[in-house]
């Protein structure tokens, strides 16, 4: 070290953090997509609802398919792993494996309307409605930065019915089928949930965010 | 034998190697330059030993005090304490700054650290739950520029490599922390790009006589630079990261050999042993497998060392050769 200090090595040092930063910038923040909230645009309205549990698997929230949501309740009664819609106005819960239940819940009223022991042995989540009544199929995928979401028919015939572009890493999975195979809920990267129609007709919007466990009836 | 330059210039007048105007322009040059170092006249370093070894078990009874009262204390209450105890180490090194005696010297450097972890501390709890309750982003930003922040002056007042290390370590978390408010998950290739380039700039600075000391500030640059690649190369995509880190392992090694720099040197090898089995793997996969990524490992390693021989003695005789020309 010859001890002289010159600005060169200031300014060459500037360069290369700023060069670092752009890169940063112009490759790694490219925003995410922002599809609009169901709750703003509500028509045409959604026939299906929504039952979730908050991020912190706190509270048991229904969402309506106007984006309406109504809190059934928040506690260590709802803390669950596991919501699912049992009929139309009854939800159950999978608790942990240390209190061992599954609680059936009113979906109007959040009222506890039945209690069933867990089965025995390995901790077997209820089912996901992955697979629509007519046995149409459902996968996420995420290919150069487009997070999609596809339909294989039974009789092997792919549809591509979203196409969401993001940064790298953004991502759709855990897709579910309402009950009438009309729309779909599927979670993004962002733990937001979005709701698409099956047929393609209606863009896609947030149903929800922040959510934890949840499924679509 | 009285050794002082004076006697020794008044030795070598006598005997005909100096003149008198020769040894007195040494002597006006000599007492330009001042006085030498103080010694140490303070304690042995056996003493001074004992004294840090008394102090740290001083500290930890007194850590295990606040412990058992430390829940009862208001969250403001815990900030008060902290920044007193923080205020009362930077002060006492203030206080002591002046003392050029090497004990007290590394005393200072030792008190002003800790002084700022204990600003980390102090920050810290000021914007947890039990005080300013900032979201986890909010807490390590301003916990990290805190630390930046009082590093830096107190770096410029003593540089010493304990506070150097405490900008280093100030700078890196408050470049990591700040990416934290890139909204989803940022890949792995840009979060560790920065570090990166904050390691290069940093190299940059000290080759050039802004950081110092020159080793200590060496190390922390290529730990960065090596931290940052490494980051890099954890990504999906890793391609990015385990090129960068092979280009800039090229690049220590080639500037430890003509410099002899010992850390250099030893932070090349480093990355030869870290990422060229990880380049291998990537790169080739399952066609050459763990063995050839050995052997070429250990290839180049020996390889460089017995380049080393004959550099070193090509800079070596470039070197008498200058001196004798």
């Amino acid at each position: 070290m010859n001890g002289s200090r010159s600005r060169w090595s200031l300014v060459a040092a500037g360069v290369v953090v700023a060069a670092a930063l752009a890169v940063v910038v112009v490759f790694g923040v490219i925003p995410y997509p922002d599809p609009p909230a169901l709750a703003d645009s509500p028509d045409p309205p959604v026939t299906a609802r929504l039952a979730l549990l908050t991020e912190g698997r706190e509270c048991l929230v229904v969402v309506e398919g106007d984006g309406t949501e109504q809190e059934l309740g928040c506690g260590s009664r709802f803390e669950a792993w596991a919501v699912e819609w049992a009929s139309a106005d009854t939800l159950e819960l999978d608790g942990t494996r240390g209190n061992g239940q599954r609680v059936v819940i009113d979906a109007n009223t959040g009222d506890q309307v039945g209690v069933q022991p867990l089965p025995e042995g390995p901790a077997e989540p209820i089912p996901q409605n992955a697979q629509n009544a007519d046995g149409d199929v459902i996968q996420t995928g995420n290919d150069d930065g487009v997070a999609w979401v596809e339909v294989i028919t039974t009789d092997g015939w792919t549809d591509r019915i979203v196409a969401l572009d993001g940064p790298r890493g953004y991502h759709l999975y855990d897709p579910r089928w309402s009950a009438d195979g009309r729309w779909l809920a599927v979670r993004d990267s962002l733990d937001r949930i979005l709701v698409v129609d099956a047929a393609g007709a209606v863009p896609v919007r947030v149903w929800a965010e922040g959510a934890g466990p949840f499924d679509i009836r | 034998m009285d050794e002082s330059i004076p006697a020794l210039l008044d030795r070598w007048v006598t005997a005909g190697l100096l003149t008198a105007e020769q040894a007195s322009a040494i002597a006006s040059h000599e007492q330009a330059r001042g006085e030498p170092p103080a010694k140490d006249e303070g304690p042995s370093v056996l003493t001074e030993v004992i004294g840090y070894l008394g102090a740290a078990l001083i500290i930890t009874a007194g850590g295990l005090v606040v412990d058992q009262f430390w829940d009862r204390i208001t969250g403001w209450g815990q900030v008060l304490l902290t920044a007193t105890i923080t205020a009362v180490l930077i002060g006492a090194g203030w206080a002591l700054r002046d003392r050029e005696t090497p004990a007290i010297r590394r005393l200072v450097s030792l008190l002003w650290a800790a002084g700022v972890i204990g600003v980390a501390f102090t920050v810290g709890v000021a914007t947890g739950p039990a005080a300013l309750d900032a979201t986890n982003e909010w807490a390590v930003v301003l916990t990290s520029t805190a630390v930046l922040a009082a590093a830096v002056p107190l770096y410029a007042l003593r540089r010493s490599p304990l506070q150097l290390v405490a900008v280093a370590a100030g700078l890196m978390a408050t470049a990591g922390s700040s990416l934290t408010f890139v909204p989803g998950e940022l890949p792995a290739v840009y979060l560790g790009l920065p570090i990166w380039a904050i390691g290069a700039a940093w190299l940059l600075l000290t080759q050039d006589g802004w950081l110092t000391p020159q080793r200590t500030a060496q190390a922390l640059g290529l730990l960065a630079l090596g931290v940052g690649a490494q980051i890099m190369a954890t990504d999906s995509e890793p391609a990015a990261g385990l090129v960068l880190a092979l280009v800039s392992t090229a690049a220590v090694l080639a500037i430890a050999v003509p410099t002899g720099s010992l850390v250099m040197l030893g932070f090349g090898v480093a990355g030869v042993l870290i990422f060229v089995p990880q380049a291998v793997f990537h790169f080739f996969g399952e066609s050459l497998g763990a063995p050839i990524a050995l052997l070429l490992t250990g290839l180049l390693l020996v390889g460089g060392a017995v380049g080393l021989v004959p550099l070193r003695r090509e800079v070596a005789e470039a070197a008498t050769g200058e001196d004798g020309s």
